[in-house]
Order: structure tokens, then sequence, then C-alpha cells
């Protein structure tokens, strides 16, 4: 039993000590990343994560573990003040804590007796789990549609930083016309 | 701060010409050209493009008619403008407008199109044009979903006028250069005014392309009409002597056997409809043009077998699909005993979706192992599986979990949603199951990223080696540079976006807590 603590123990340590960073280019390769961040002290590991229910062209996301949580600390505390670019610019990445849910090979928390049981279909609360249940379809849309928006809200920044070559050039339209329109001329059978 | 390691920098984005065009008529130092390559883009002739104007936020939409290099080396494209609803909004008044919709500009005068250089170019525009005129060719669904604009009417800046006509050319530019780009397999050889026509009426390009690239015929639900490239027989250079005129009855007998034939043979998305419209279509415009002597029978055999050979292989490889898929199918129920391959769970999870017995659990507690999960199931449907729980990101639900499940066959998955569905199995604190079929998205190495600028597989050929060795590495910004400037707005837009989900994410967290209230008998897990 005692191993299982220790365990568990062991494992929230290293959730302390690792940052979660994401708006990765998918150009970034765990090499490129423990480059990047060796410049704060030990990296011990690098794992991308992989995004299986996401829509593409969000960015990658990596777990980094630092040799321990002040590294770890620091690495979020200097992303989040200077901007820090990882393999591209200008798009900087994002790094915030890790936390237990990142990690998909987690061991069990000891000591804790998950119970379920199916509801009958009569009893009052069945109707209740229903609707939760629809409720929790409706978020899981409601995050995607959320998703969507955050897309293309990166693509629009991305086409005016990117146009940012354009601006110092830019074109010219003639459109609209600096006087007014003048009204369309009217043709009279006789002139 | 650190130092700012090799950075990347760019004094402009690379550029380079595509295929020659000819030389200008006038002058002869101009060099005309049909593409060009800018910014690791491709641009074509005719293609819609983005262009920067100076203090406007939104950018301008052009269609490029012209592309060439001056004398002193200066790229310049011809663009012909779409007008966005917001700036005619004068003429416009009560009409309404699509969402996404833009109006071609026509006719002659200030607006009408403008030369500008290549460098205020700032990207790509897809731009569909949904016009029912005939020499249009028409957008296929899919063309619809990924279209940014679409447009259908025009805009004449000499007379003000907003109108669904298209004039013969615009700026001195024939109109179908305008419409969608023909994307058939076989070029439609137009009916050319040589050789023995008895025609009263000339044939003059009323050709009906309606196409159609079936390139994924597996994955593409959404199949349409194979390609029915209505050549009009022209292989008649080969048979002047013999047959001179076609029986355009009998083409059209003949093209709506073929695309009758199809929609059965589809069986997807019942396109009935679609297809008795272009039916119409062939029909009306077949009949407009003269009727010509009936051909012989040889001729009508000859004919069937062309079409059916211009109506590309695509309908062959159609129908070869729809059986492929069947196959397919059939052949898992098969192999499904080999779950136990201890493969890589990647592949396990391609594997599992192909045949079937991936299932994804929400509303899980976030903090259980994916062993816990798999004991859960165990106890609760009596299955053995095989589960993991999906790694939380940025936009995951804190409070809910999420886990794949593998079944050991296709109908233990099915029953196994069917149950969860129906009934309704609750974990501890409080949460139902929430049982779904599991979809993951392909793994694409794409390249791209939204506002990424780096290093990527640009040709350096003649550059030095220096320019050659460089590389985008990760480095701060310094506040000095412009890198730093786009940098920052990147990171407010970042934190916006971190904003919305907290909001999203506490609204959903507060109708959870309302529902879960109103449960009568919630067994609290001891923690």
């Amino acid at each position: 039993m005692e191993a299982v603590f220790e365990e568990y123990a062991a494992f929230e340590n290293k959730v302390k000590q690792s940052v979660y960073i994401d708006n990765l280019s998918p150009l970034a390769k765990e090499s490129v990343i423990k480059a990047a961040l060796d410049q704060f002290g030990n990296v011990i590991q690098v794992t991308l994560i992989r995004t299986y229910l996401e829509l593409k062209g969000m960015g990658r996301a990596a777990l980094v573990e630092m040799q321990n949580a002040d590294e770890a600390r620091t690495i979020i505390s200097e992303i989040r003040n200077s901007p820090f670019m990882i393999s591209g610019m200008p798009r900087p990445v994002r790094a915030r804590p890790a936390v237990v849910e990142m990690f998909d090979d987690r061991p069990r928390k000891p000591d804790r007796m998950i119970m379920c049981y199916w509801l009958k279909s009569n009893d009052p609360d069945f109707e209740v789990a229903t609707k939760m249940k629809r409720i929790v379809r409706n978020h899981a849309k409601e995050a995607n549609f959320l998703l969507k928006t955050d897309q293309n809200a990166d693509f629009r920044n991305a086409g005016a930083t990117d146009g940012h070559h354009a601006r110092t050039v830019g074109g010219f339209r003639g459109w609209p016309p600096a006087a007014p329109f003048p009204e369309p001329q009217k043709f009279s059978a006789k002139s | 701060m650190f130092p700012l390691q090799e950075a990347a920098e760019e004094d402009s984005p690379e550029f380079s010409w595509g295929a020659k065009k000819g030389k200008g008529a006038h002058n002869k130092d101009v060099q005309f050209y049909k593409s060009f390559t800018y910014a690791g883009v491709e641009f074509n002739l005719y293609d819609c493009v983005y262009m920067y104007r100076h203090g406007e936020e939104e950018p301008d939409i052009g269609k490029i008619v012209k592309v060439w290099e001056t004398k002193t080396r200066k790229r310049i494209v011809k663009v012909v403008w779409f007008f966005r609803p917001t700036e005619l909004t004068h003429w416009l008044g009560n009409i309404k407008v699509l969402g996404n919709e833009l109006l071609l500009a026509s006719g002659e005068g200030v607006g009408l199109s403008n030369c500008n250089p290549v460098e205020a170019i700032t990207g790509k525009c897809n731009v569909v044009c949904i016009s029912i005129d005939r020499r249009n060719p028409q957008p296929k669904d899919r063309d619809l979903e990924t279209a940014e604009f679409l447009f259908y009417r025009t805009f004449d800046v000499g007379t003000q006028e907003i109108s669904e006509k298209f004039p013969n050319s615009i700026a001195q530019i024939e109109v179908e250069h305008f419409f969608n780009k023909v994307t058939d397999l076989k070029q439609p050889i137009h009916y050319g005014g040589k050789g023995s026509l008895d025609m009263p009426h000339s044939f003059g390009g009323a050709t009906i392309k309606t196409t159609l690239k079936d390139d994924q015929p597996g994955r593409n639900t959404q199949s349409t009409l194979p390609p029915v490239t209505l050549v009009k027989q022209t292989k008649s250079s080969t048979r002047t002597d013999q047959c001179t005129t076609i029986s355009q009855c009998q083409v059209t007998e003949l093209v709506e056997k073929e695309l009758n034939k199809v929609p059965i043979s589809l069986g997807r998305q019942g396109r009935q409809g679609n297809v008795s419209e272009t039916d119409k279509t062939v029909a009306r415009t077949e009949v407009k043009h003269s009727y010509c002597t009936p051909s012989t029978n040889a001729l009508k055999k000859r004919k069937l077998q062309d079409l059916s050979d211009t109506t590309p292989f695509d309908q062959h490889k159609v129908m070869k699909s729809t059986s492929q898929v069947i196959e397919v199918t059939t052949r898992v129920k098969e192999g499904a005993s080999t779950w136990f391959k201890e493969l890589p769970w990647n592949d396990r999870l391609q594997d599992a979706q192909e045949r079937g017995t991936l299932m994804l659990l929400e509303n899980l507690d976030p903090s259980y192992a994916s062993t816990e999960v798999e004991d859960i199931v165990k106890h609760a449907l009596r299955q053995k599986v095989s589960a993991k729980m999906v790694q939380h990101n940025t936009f995951s639900n804190p409070l809910n979990g999420k886990a794949f499940l593998i079944f050991k066959s296709s109908e233990a998955a099915e029953t196994a949603i069917f149950e969860l569905k129906r009934r309704c199995l609750m974990l501890g604190d409080g949460r139902p199951v929430v049982a779904r079929k599991g979809t993951i998205q392909d793994q694409v190495k794409s390249k791209d990223f939204p506002g990424h600028l780096s290093i990527g597989k640009l040709k350096f050929q003649k550059l030095g080696e220096e320019m050659r060795k460089a590389v985008s590495t990760s480095h701060y910004a310094q506040s000095n540079t412009i890198e730093h400037e786009l940098a920052v707005e990147w990171r407010v837009l970042q934190e916006q976006s971190s904003l919305w989900w907290k909001a999203l994410r506490q609204e959903q967290a507060a109708e959870i807590e309302q529902l879960n209230s109103k449960l009568k008998n919630p067994i609290k897990n001891s923690v």
C-alpha cells in the first residue's frame, strides 16, 4: 500500500515541476523545445501532446518537465512577461502550470473508491441525469464553436500581422472616389 | 533579457516568377507572366487575392488579370476589384445581401481596376461565383463550403448599377476568366468553324461544363455527379467526311442516361434533384441550337463510347470505390480478434476507429486514471476494454474527463453505446456517463501555423552560405523590433482567448451545478 502512496506522491511532484506550453508551431520538435527551454534550467523531458479531438491548425502543445518546481515557475512567469518564440515568429508560445489531467499515464489516486450504479428508469433522478447528459453534450458543442472562433481570430490576426509587409508597401485602389458620386445620367429621348 | 540569437529576418518575402506569357505589344521591355510565387504561395493569373490598402483595416479583394515586370524590375499586378456590400450601401439600399457576398466591378471608370505592386498582396482569397450564367461552371457543395466569399452580381462603376447579368468582357478581359475555373480532366474542345457544318447557327461555346473532380471517392460522402463534359463530338475532325452533324437530342438522351445511371450506383445522398436540374439545363440549351440531321447508328454507338470515355473514368472509379468500402467493413468484422496486439496507442486508436470499436466516454471525473476507467467499464458493462484518458489541453473542460475506449469488437462497442445511451450510468458524485462513438482527427502534418513566419522550405539558391544556414530559432523578442510589436499583438489575442474560455467554462460549470443540486440521492465518493 505504501508503494501506491509513494507512487502517487512522486507523480504529484512531477506535475508540480512541469510546464504546459501551447501555441507551438507544428515545426517545433521535441529537441527544439528542449534546446529553447534549456536556458531556464535543466529540462528532464519533453512530451508533445496529441490532439485527438481538436481542430488542426491550432498549434501543438507540449509538457515539459523541469528539474524542480522553481524552474517551472520561472519559465511560466518569464514567458508571460515577455513574448518568447520557438521555431518561428512572431507568434509567441504560452505557458501554464501543468495539472494532473494533462498526463494520461497517471497512476491511480490511492484510497479512492469509485462507485457507480445504474439508475432505474423510475428513479426520479433518471430525468435529471438524462438532462445532464444532454447538457454535457451541448457543452461540448459550445466548446467546439468557441474553438472555431478562436481559430478564426487566429487566422485574422495572422492575416493582419503577416500583412505587415504589405502595410509598408500598400496598394492603391481609388475607391471610394473622393468626390460624391454623381447621379447616374438619365438619358432622355429627346436631348 | 536573453540576447537575440540568430534571428531569422527577411527583408521581404521570397518572390519568384512562374510561367511567362509574352512581351508587351507597345513596350518590349515589359514582360508579362502567368504566375508567380510570393511568400511561398503560388499565385496564378485570375486568382483572387487580398490586397492591403493604407489606412484600411479590412483588405480589399481583387482578381489578378495581368501580371508583369517593368523595365526597372518592378513587379506589378493589375486587379479587377470586388466590392464588399458595405462599400455600396448607397446603391444597395434595402436589397438583401448574403453574409459573405461580394460584387464584381464592371463597366468603365474609377474603381474598376488598379495596378499595384505585388508586395501589396497579403494573401490568396477563395471567391466562388454562384451566378447561373451559362458561362459559369457551377460550383459544387465542396467548393461552397470552402469558399470565403461568393458573388453573383456586378456593380457597374460607370452607371452605378447593380445587375445579375455579366457583360462579355470586363476591363478588356473575357468574362469567362471571372467565372469559376474549369476543372475538367480533358479540355472540352469547342466546335471549331472548320469542317462541313451544315448548321445555320454556330455552336459557339455553349459547352456545358458540369465539372467534378472525384479525387477521394472513398471518403467523399458528398460525391456529386461525375463529369459529363459534353464534348460536342469534335472528333469530327477525323470524321467530318462521314458524319458532320450531331443530333443534339441524341446527345441529350445519352447524357441523360449517363446522368441517371450514376446516382443509382452512388446511392449516397440522393442527388436526384441535382440530376434533373442539370438535365434540364442540358436539354434547354441543346434545344436552343438548331437541330441537325440525325446521324447513323454507327455514329450513335461511337458517340456512346466517346461519351463514356470522356465521362472520365471517374465514373468507374466511383463505382469501384463504393464497392471497396463495403469490402472493407466485412473484412473488418473478421479481423476483430486481433486486438490483443500491443501496438502503440495512436495506431490502435486509428485502427479502432476504422473497425468501429472506438468509443468516447465523457463526463468522467478528470482525475481518474486510465486503469480506473477500465475497471468501471468492467463492472458496469461487464466488458473488457482498453482505455486511456484523453490528455487535457488548453481547451478541455476542467470539470469533465474524457477517455477513449477500445472494445474487443464493434458489436460490443455498439451494445455498450446503446446501453449507456438508453440507461444512465451514474458515477459517484452525481455524474452520468456520456458515451459517444469515437472519432479522432487525422494527424495531418500541417506545416502552416497562423502567425508564424519561419524559414521552412524556402529555396535559397542565389544567396550566400550564411543565409543558407539560417534557421528559425527560439528567442525572446527585443522590444525595439517590429517582431516585438507583432508578438505583443499575439499575446493580446492569447489573453483574450483565455478570457473567453474562462467565461464559457464558468457558465457551463454553473449549469452543471444547478442540475446537480436537483439530484436527490447522490452517492458521494470517499476521497
